[in-house]
């Protein structure tokens, strides 16, 4: 077999063809890695910029905090960095960075479109993913060449241009009558072409894949990064198997190479672009996605309402509350009666959030089971949720920001009430934000029905498709 | 020239094929021994093919059997083509490969081991290539060329049967005598020959005997050195115009 399979190899490295088609693939695979590469390089240089400025915020606030004690300094109230409303609405605010994923080099998605940070303060939540991060129109627009790109979208049409005619083309050429001519189980020359493009296309995908990750300066030292970059590079084996398996069940079906080829091209165009597009029409249909702008309208009309029953507000807010106002003179703060009022809206706007989340969470289900109509959506998922660009892990980030901007604002909210004043110790007691990532067991029990799905379509289509394929290999 | 053995070499019995409502063979006998060369002569469509490919298991007959050295070719289509050597009207060959590289791998294919680089080249010059034309790629190569090329391939074999189907079509006059000088060769060397052609000249002057088919049923056999070249060339006319 392997003589076969060398021969194999000398005719294949001879054409030309094989050359241009790998040339194209490896310098999109370049080009895509770079502009990783270059996503990445900008977001981490923007969040050592916010790092840096939260540092020396929070340094400067530190050593002023003495001097405004000692009575050496002195500021308007409204700037005062130790009253508990100004520091928590934003002088001591700290940032709640989503760092790039693990993978984020390799696949950015829809990372360039979601917020990666957020200056947490005592503000509802719905003022904070507002960012000031300016991004090309024309660039979000078109999306950014990634080796996910790549993987999903030109990786499939190398392994046809393998596999089209592995057997169609020895028919046409001729030279399958002087093969079969010889006593030789067809099944073993059939089994070097097969196996010798099997290799070389599990070659390209772990090639792109750790070609990719090393190129992009991921930390291929890191444990955590060489664990998803094997499931990734499994993921995309799946993914080439799948392909390679459609390719011979289309060998098998003894048409011309050319009527193969259209036949594959056919096949790559429903799974690559018009399923993925009917999925995504049939989600907007079925689960249109909540209206920002209705929330925000409804925020506004619950913070009037509340601002028109203002007395009311700060009462139900105190009961709210028992034991934590200190004095009756924190009733008349309008601090105090700010957050009050912030509290009613939010107490108002709650089944309006719900609602919004429980659409939004509707709308990631039903992706999730439209995924499932193509292979290629089904990989696409399981490259976005390993690399860290995905919905999932910005879903994971949102719960940690709810989590982290509760606790501040209980932090700020009790010391408002209490009337108490911040000093630099308080300050470094302030609750610190810390992103951590998903665990193995959640992400791996969400690529697992994908993975399987795409394994008995492999095995759904290969298996018979060798099977035929040999048959057919057998008839000159 | 030797003469055929008491054994056959090649043999069909009441071999039968249909292709839908055509019948392409119909009970057809014949043998071919070893040192022989059976020209089959018929016109397009006569079944000359399609015998030399239940020969080859290319087609599974109907009815009937097609033998190579006593052993029915369908129970041991890999055993029967260890004996045998094909050559079709056009050797298709690898064309980016040389003439050595495409004996290389028809011989481990034929072999099943890894065969002398340079015993193949002896192959190559006896079937009539220069030393220069070994390491050229065939894409280049003429048709002649090529079939020098498939002889090679048989001698690299040791087949003692040859398959030829139609092998001097679009030959030139010195090509097609050059393949015929070749086939000599072969036919000394005791390889039975079963060769299905045109070429009325070619079949008096190379066969040991001839068979007509028509209708996918062998009209007539005759000993080559039997008749003039006149009278084959009327005789299968006559046939023809039955």
């Amino acid at each position: 077999m392997r003589e076969l399979m060398a021969f194999e190899w000398r005719v294949l490295r001879r054409e030309r063809t094989l050359w241009l088609v790998l040339a194209v693939f490896l310098g999109l695979g370049a080009h895509a890695s770079a502009s990783g590469a270059r996503f990445t390089g900008e977001r981490r240089a923007a969040i050592a910029e916010l790092t840096t400025e939260q540092r020396a915020r929070l340094d400067s606030i530190a050593a002023l905090m003495p001097q405004l004690d000692a009575g050496t300094v002195s500021v308007p109230s409204f700037l005062d960095p130790r009253m508990p409303a100004i520091a928590g609405r934003g002088a001591a605010a700290q940032y709640a960075i989503l760092p790039p994923g693990p993978l984020a080099a390799l696949s950015i998605g829809q990372a360039d479109v979601q917020p990666f940070w957020a200056q947490v303060t005592t503000r509802t939540k719905q003022t904070f993913f507002v960012n000031d991060e300016i991004e090309n129109p024309a660039r979000l627009l078109a999306g950014r060449l990634d080796v996910a790109f790549v993987i999903l979208v030109v990786f499939p049409l190398l392994v046809l241009a393998l596999t089209f005619d592995v057997v169609a083309g020895e028919r046409e050429r001729g030279t399958l009558a002087l093969v079969l001519a010889q006593p030789v189980e067809p099944r073993r020359v059939l089994g070097a072409k097969v196996g010798l493009r099997a290799l070389l296309v599990a070659g390209m995908a772990i090639a792109l894949s750790i070609g990719a990750a090393v190129a992009t300066g991921l930390p291929v030292s890191d444990a955590q990064t060489v664990l998803r970059l094997i499931a990734w590079s499994g993921v995309v084996l799946l993914y080439g198997a799948f392909w390679f398996s459609v390719a011979l069940f289309v060998n098998a079906r003894r048409l011309s190479a050319a009527a193969s080829a259209v036949a594959l091209l056919g096949a790559w165009l429903l799974v690559v672009v018009v399923l993925p597009a009917l999925a995504a029409a049939a989600i907007s249909v079925t689960h249109p996605v909540p209206s920002r702008i209705v929330l925000t309208t409804q925020l506004r009309e619950a913070t009037d309402a509340a601002a028109e029953r203002r007395q009311d507000a700060v009462a139900t807010f105190i009961l709210d509350h028992p034991g934590a106002v200190s004095d009756s003179g924190a009733l008349s703060d309008p601090l105090v009666q700010a957050v009050a009022l912030q509290d009613a809206a939010e107490r108002t706007m709650a089944p309006h959030y719900a609602a919004f989340d429980a659409a939004l969470d509707a709308q990631r289900r039903a992706a999730e089971r439209f995924r499932l109509l193509s292979p290629a959506l089904v990989v696409q998922g399981a490259l976005l949720d390993l690399s860290g660009s995905g919905e999932h892990r910005f879903r994971h980030y949102e719960q940690q920001f709810d989590r982290y901007h509760q606790a501040w604002r209980e932090t700020f909210t009790a010391r408002m009430l209490r009337r108490e004043r911040l000093n630099p110790a308080s300050l470094a007691a302030l609750p610190d934000w810390t992103f951590v990532e998903e665990d193995w067991d959640t992400l791996g029990a969400r690529l697992a029905p994908g993975v399987l799905m795409l394994l008995g379509l492999v095995l759904a289509i290969g298996v018979p498709g060798w099977r035929a394929l040999d048959r057919a290999a057998r008839t000159a | 020239m030797t003469t055929a053995t008491a054994s056959p070499l090649l043999e069909a019995h009441g071999l039968t094929k249909r292709y839908g409502d055509t019948l392409a063979l119909d009970t057809l006998h014949l043998s071919v021994g070893a040192g022989e060369v059976y020209c089959l002569l018929g016109a397009n469509g006569a079944g000359k093919s399609t015998t030399i490919s239940c020969f080859l298991d290319f087609v599974r007959p109907d009815a009937g059997s097609a033998m190579i050295g006593g052993t029915v070719v369908a129970q041991d289509p890999i055993g029967t083509k260890r004996r045998l050597a094909y050559i079709p009207e056009t050797v298709m060959l690898y064309g980016n490969l040389s003439a050595l590289e495409n004996l290389e791998y028809f011989a481990t294919l034929a072999t099943g081991g890894r065969p002398v680089r340079a015993e193949l080249a002896q192959h190559l010059r006896t079937a009539g290539l220069t030393d220069a034309q070994l390491e050229q790629r065939v894409g280049g190569f003429s048709k002649g060329m090529r079939q020098k090329v498939g002889i090679a391939i048989a001698l690299a074999k040791g087949a003692d049967v040859l398959l030829l189907d139609e092998p001097t079509s679009g030959l030139d006059p010195k090509a097609s005598n050059e393949f015929h000088r070749l086939l000599g060769l072969m036919r000394d060397r005791g390889a039975a020959v079963l060769m299905a052609t045109h070429d009325l000249f070619r079949a008096k002057e190379s066969g040991t005997r001839i068979g007509i088919m028509k209708a996918g049923r062998k009209v007539a056999e005759l000993r080559a050195d039997e008749i003039g070249h006149a009278d084959l060339e009327q005789l299968y006319l006559t046939h023809m115009h039955d």
